[in-house]
């Protein structure tokens, strides 16, 4: 048990933190969807230039080639320096990408890796369907394979800004006789492919990011599937043994910096009877006990980071860390909603952040596996008790 | 940076679990109340012949030379096994004694000649704790115990039982432990350390939360292995998300405080300024973790968790009573949001 970075890793810290001190963009991402676009594009740009993206993908496809230590030094670096977020840039950095080199073949990845390091292109996920949620693996999108092609046809749901990608990972029905889930194949497709339509849907947060998505006689080629047609569950899988592992570490910090500024605003709020915020108990247990929960978010990191380490392949306990985070934040608004007290009723202004940051947080624990398929996971595939 | 036990540290968890398993099984603890004298002076003294009172002490005062992550994993596997909190006064104690240049002393309590009892400050006194001690004790296991160990965030003191006034033997919420009170006015101390010198009050406070982790994870797996023969409508019950979801949860609660247990026996140990804010967060985190699982074992375990039949309902008298030695989940709270922000 050590928590000690060898020196040429400290070294490696201070490079990233004097970059990222000397790159980082002034100016704050623009909320309208063309302009943000604009903006992570660029950014991923500056950070390719500088020689910092794709910090764990191999050399070959224009990655950096780090370690594990490296890649945790520089994503708490990066989180710690107020760099942009993922935002657009998330799918293919951390989703598409890691699951092309992981199970693409050689033409997939030459084709599709460099230009989601250069900034060229943002990637969209294709998974859910209206009556596929949570039952992933019973989505009814059909692909009838015509020569060398897939024709598509069906709907997707909760695609985060589809109508700012221009690639998707998409998983579709290509055997629709096989048990559920050995039909499946994971396709890559552009997103100005004829046949297709794009509906954005307004979140109960005012955010307009959410698509659905419709396929009418898409056609795909063939080599556009990844892992081998009808594969695409294992492939999905592994993708998703990503999403719950390293690449939640950035919102981690940020979670540690919110609850930190949650910390700060209730030593300067005076609750309806003129008393701050901090000096009422009910409110200070709780913020006491979110900044211990905080806390170990980062330890079950460290140790998560630990063994995926030694067994090379992330385990269900990234689920668990999921789950803990989610609820986690989710209740960080509520309490902060306590401290506003009136303020609550307004978006706008200096506390306008957290009513907001209350209303956003209900994705937390739906997005990427709700809350519920967590318990699931960790139940059956951790502690093994039967479906 | 590896967060996770070595070799050499993993085989002192395997030979403590194995050691206690053979020696003191839980069942022996079944229908026998107030067993305060689960540990007889010999049995301590075969405990002592292992090493572990003096694991984390260094080898200049004749202790084995590790760490307080090795003392934090042994103290796991005690509460494991629901061995008396007494064993912790041992340890304290003895580090007590060697940095006092008492060597005698250690030497006595190293080789488990001596008893140490617990004492924490009766709810709502006013209690005083220096080279000498006032005010009104709550004392665990006070049945053959020679010297007292108390301790706050000033300093740790040991004194005789026998210099106290105290009450007759209470009937304790955990029949396996004995309680009385005890009233100090000026009572001189054998040694005092303050905590600059060494800080027992939070090294006792990761300690006993080691042992409360070891509560939270055996009844998590008690909870599954039972969710996995207990039928129901022809199914077994570990198959409902009722009670699939209420592992889940427990095994969550479990990851979060042996995480945190292991980052903070480091922490701690480098006296890092995070060691403190690490220490009243893992406290806080274990309480909750051992009560709530311990607490839902019972729910899961159905009418027989009820019953003295099964051991489940000792580990829920455990967690209340570890959850009040080395200052509570409110005062780990309160002091926790006091200390400056950590990187």
């Amino acid at each position: 048990m050590n928590l000690d970075f060898t020196p040429q890793q400290l070294q490696f810290r201070e490079q990233v933190r004097d970059w990222l001190q000397a790159h980082k963009p002034s100016e704050p991402r623009p909320d309208d969807g063309a302009e943000g676009r604009a903006f992570d594009l660029a950014w991923q740009k500056t950070l390719y230039t500088g020689g910092w993206a794709g910090i764990n993908w191999p050399k070959a496809y224009g990655g950096q080639g780090f370690d594990t230590f490296q890649q945790l030094i520089f994503l708490m670096e990066y989180a710690k320096s107020g760099a942009p977020g993922d935002h657009y840039r998330f799918n293919g950095l951390n989703l598409a990408g890691p699951t092309i080199i992981a199970c693409g073949d050689e033409e997939q990845r030459k084709t599709h890796l460099p230009p989601i390091l250069k900034g060229d292109v943002i990637w969209c996920q294709g998974f859910s369907e209206p009556s596929a949620g949570s039952d992933l693996a019973s989505l009814k999108t059909r692909a009838i394979v015509d020569g060398d092609e897939l024709i598509v046809t069906g709907s997707k749901i909760w695609t985060s800004w589809a109508r700012f990608a221009d690639w998707q990972q998409l998983l579709v029905r290509t055997d629709a006789d096989a048990p559920k889930h050995a039909g499946i194949s994971w396709v890559i497709n552009r997103m100005d492919n004829p046949g297709m339509e794009i509906r954005p849907i307004h979140d109960m947060a005012g955010g307009s990011d959410l698509h659905e998505v419709f396929y009418d006689e898409v056609r795909i080629p063939l080599k556009n599937i990844v892992g081998g047609i009808n594969n695409g569950w294992r492939v999905s899988m592994a993708q998703l043994s990503f999403e719950r592992g390293t690449a939640f570490m950035p919102s981690q910090i940020e979670t540690q910096k919110t609850i930190e500024e949650l910390i700060e605003l209730a030593r300067n709020t005076r609750l309806d009877d003129g008393r701050l915020a901090i000096d009422d108990d009910h409110i200070a247990f709780q913020l006491a006990k979110l900044r211990a929960e905080t806390r170990s978010l980062l330890a079950m990191t460290l140790l998560g980071i630990s063994r995926n380490e030694r067994s090379g392949m992330p385990g269900p306990e990234g689920s668990m860390l999921k789950l803990f985070q989610s609820e986690l934040y989710k209740r960080i608004t509520t309490v902060a909603l306590d401290i506003v007290g009136a303020d609550r009723a307004r978006l706008s202004g200096l506390t306008g952040r957290w009513p907001q940051a209350f209303l956003g947080s209900f994705a937390n624990t739906l997005g990427g596996g709700t809350s519920e398929v967590m318990r699931n996971i960790i139940g059956e595939r951790y502690l093994g008790l039967p479906k | 940076m590896d967060l996770l036990p070595t070799q050499e540290q993993q085989q002192i968890i395997d030979t403590a679990a194995s050691f206690l398993a053979n020696e003191f099984p839980i069942n022996q603890l079944l229908g026998a109340p107030n067993s305060d004298t689960r540990i007889s002076r010999e049995h301590l003294q075969k405990i002592a012949q292992l090493g572990w009172l003096g694991i984390g002490l260094p080898e200049e005062l004749q202790g084995v030379g590790y760490g307080l992550s090795e003392e934090a994993l042994l103290f796991v596997e005690l509460g494991r096994n629901l061995m008396p909190p007494s064993l912790l006064g041992s340890v304290l104690g003895g580090r007590l004694a060697g940095l006092c240049g008492e060597h005698e002393r250690m030497r006595s309590l190293l080789d488990g000649d001596i008893k140490v009892a617990l004492a924490i400050s009766h709810p709502g006194s006013e209690t005083k704790i220096g080279k000498s001690i006032s005010g009104e004790f709550l004392i665990y296991e006070p049945h053959e115990a020679d010297l007292l160990l108390v301790a706050d965030e000033g300093g740790a003191a040991l004194l005789p039982l026998k210099s106290m006034q105290t009450t007759e033997d209470d009937r304790c919420i955990d029949e396996t432990l004995g309680v009385s009170s005890a009233i100090a006015k000026n009572v001189p101390v054998l040694c005092y350390l303050p905590a600059e010198n060494d800080h027992l009050f939070l090294r006792g406070t990761i300690l006993v939360s080691a042992m409360l982790l070891g509560i939270a994870e055996a009844t998590l797996a008690r909870s599954v292995d039972y969710a996995k023969q207990r039928e129901q409508f022809g199914k077994v019950i570990g198959s409902f998300q009722a009670i699939k979801h209420y592992c889940a949860e427990m095994a969550v609660r479990c990851e979060s405080v042996r995480s945190m247990l292991y980052h903070t026996s480091i922490t701690f140990q480098a006296q890092s300024p995070a060691g403190v804010f690490d220490a009243c967060s893992l406290k806080a985190l274990a309480i909750e973790a051992a009560q709530y699982n311990a607490n839902t074992a019972i729910q899961i375990h159905g009418g027989m968790g009820f019953t003295r039949e099964m051991d489940i309902h000792l580990f829920v008298k455990r967690a209340q009573v570890l959850g009040t030695l080395f200052g509570g989940e409110r005062y780990h709270l309160r002091r926790l949001l006091c200390e400056p922000v950590v990187d």
